[in-house]
């Protein structure tokens, strides 16, 4: 039977901060070609942005159906206890259901996807739920810090009547120490400012998972009308996706790291949310995630009908209140 | 809303994360946070749960600014300056207290549509404490 996305949520914590402000104290903003990110309130975090889009995704099923849930975030609010809980408390969902915890790099969104995938293909009935939801962090005065936004997006797997069939997923993982990472103990990420270095990791793995799923499925780049990338930032991405033989056309509708700001583990899962929305039945959407260290999963559906609740992501990020560099040190713990 | 020690925020999770009240067999009154006699008839100890839709209407409310806030919302006071704590009437009937978010306390109006989102209410010992707290339904904000 067909398996694949029956719905889906999405949250995107409604506070901006433009590129403008952290130009107007540092002279200038190291994140390549974002415009704009997304930044969580003071009393909110990971998993309470993930309960929000968890609750849209499940919305109206029987949640005694639900079998699996895959849990993903870089950045969850503690390092060692199950995460997985508070979601099945909050939703109500049945205490027998399998979890799983995917939490060390920003490839986790789509480790979790397939992870629920594949458990869900093992008992072969039933649904599965996806929560993806990350708000990575950095020191204030590291060049990192500058384009890290914050988001969450859940997808509702199951079989029969679905958005987008899933079609299949490769991986590809190669050893590249020193960039960016979090040393244990640690809430912020670092890297080593070795830009080349980090393109051709991304560029490696990226091409590796991306190519080997093409063949798997007898396909061209040119067979898709979607290619959602990881966005570490507004500008590398689209260039790697080019060189790969990817067109902007391909790229535009899922690429709002502009607009969003690196949202980690949340990255390329939003960028399919918003294609979900835009694409037409027939219309194959590719996906390539990427962590550092380093590793990328590829993901390929085909959209068979249009969702049934239009607009939850247009919604979702049109939603949104400006504020300045002084207020996001505030939320971000710095100054008080 | 205060402090509470974990074996207590425990037990109350489902009403804290998920709005799970107690419904009166013999009167049908919504008690929330439940109780252990009826709030309606005053009688009956029969109840079944039921999940209200975290939907309702702002019956009153105030505004903490400097220097009243308890110790473990002083970050929060201390970061936007004030924050409103309002008294809601649900849909389902009961009136309960909670913060207000995404609205700034100038326009908080009596009688606002507002529906619950969940929150890091505070943090203790190390421990996230989340809960619900409401926001303006958007409708209600034009």
């Amino acid at each position: 039977m067909v398996l694949g996305v029956i719905d889906y949520g999405i949250y995107i914590p409604r506070l901006r901060i433009k590129a403008e402000e952290y130009i107007k104290v540092w002279s200038r903003f190291s994140a390549r070609g974002v415009k704009e990110k997304a930044v969580m309130d003071l009393d909110e975090d990971v998993m309470s942005m993930a309960l929000e889009s968890a609750e849209q995704a499940v919305e109206g099923v029987d949640l005694r159906d639900v079998k699996v849930l895959a849990f993903a975030s870089t950045s969850p609010p503690y390092s060692e206890r199950l995460l997985s809980s508070f979601l099945v408390e909050g939703l109500g969902l049945n205490r027998n259901i399998f979890t799983s915890e995917h939490i060390s790099s920003t490839r986790s969104g789509t480790e979790a996807l397939i992870s629920c995938i594949n458990n869900l293909k093992s008992i072969d009935e039933g649904l599965g739920l996806v929560v993806v939801s990350d708000s990575p962090s950095a020191s204030m005065k590291d060049n990192l810090e500058h384009g890290l936004g914050a988001s969450s997006a859940s997808f509702l797997i199951g079989f029969g009547d679905v958005v987008a069939e899933f079609e299949g997923a490769s991986t590809y993982v190669a050893e590249f120490p020193g960039e960016r990472f979090r040393p244990r103990g640690s809430d912020r990420i670092k890297d080593l400012e070795l830009r080349g270095y980090y393109l051709d990791s991304f560029h490696e793995n990226v091409s590796g998972s991306v190519k080997l799923l093409l063949d798997k499925l007898g396909r061209k780049s040119s067979d898709y009308s979607y290619f959602v990338i990881q966005q570490f930032n507004g500008v590398d991405p689209l260039r790697v996706a080019l060189k790969l033989g990817f067109t902007i056309n391909q790229l535009k509708t899922g690429f709002l790291a502009p607009i969003l700001g690196d949202t980690g583990a949340c990255s390329a899962l939003i960028g399919f949310l918003r294609v979900l929305e835009c694409a037409e039945p027939q219309e194959k959407i590719l996906i390539a995630s990427y962590g550092s260290g380093a590793g990328s999963d590829a993901l390929s559906f085909k959209l068979t009908r249009k969702p049934g609740k239009k607009g939850k992501v247009s919604k979702a990020l049109n939603k949104r209140e400006y504020i300045d560099y002084l207020s996001y040190l505030k939320l971000k713990d710095a100054i008080i | 809303m205060a402090y509470v020690s974990i074996p207590l925020y425990k037990r109350t999770i489902p009403q804290r994360y998920k709005l799970i009240g107690l419904k009166c067999k013999r009167c049908g009154w919504i008690n929330f946070p439940p109780k252990g006699i009826c709030k309606g008839c005053k009688v009956s100890s029969e109840f079944e749960k039921v999940k209200l839709s975290g939907k309702g209407t702002i019956y009153s409310y105030t505004v903490i600014t400097a220097a009243a806030a308890p110790p473990e919302f002083s970050k929060q006071e201390k970061s936007g300056g004030s924050y409103v704590v309002a008294l809601i009437e649900l849909d389902e009937g009961p009136r309960i207290v909670a913060q207000l978010v995404n609205c700034k306390p100038e326009n908080v109006r009596i009688g606002m549509r507002v529906e619950s989102t969940i929150r890091k209410i505070y943090e203790d010992e190390g421990v996230v404490r989340y809960g619900f707290k409401f926001k303006p339904v958007e409708e209600s904000l034009k």
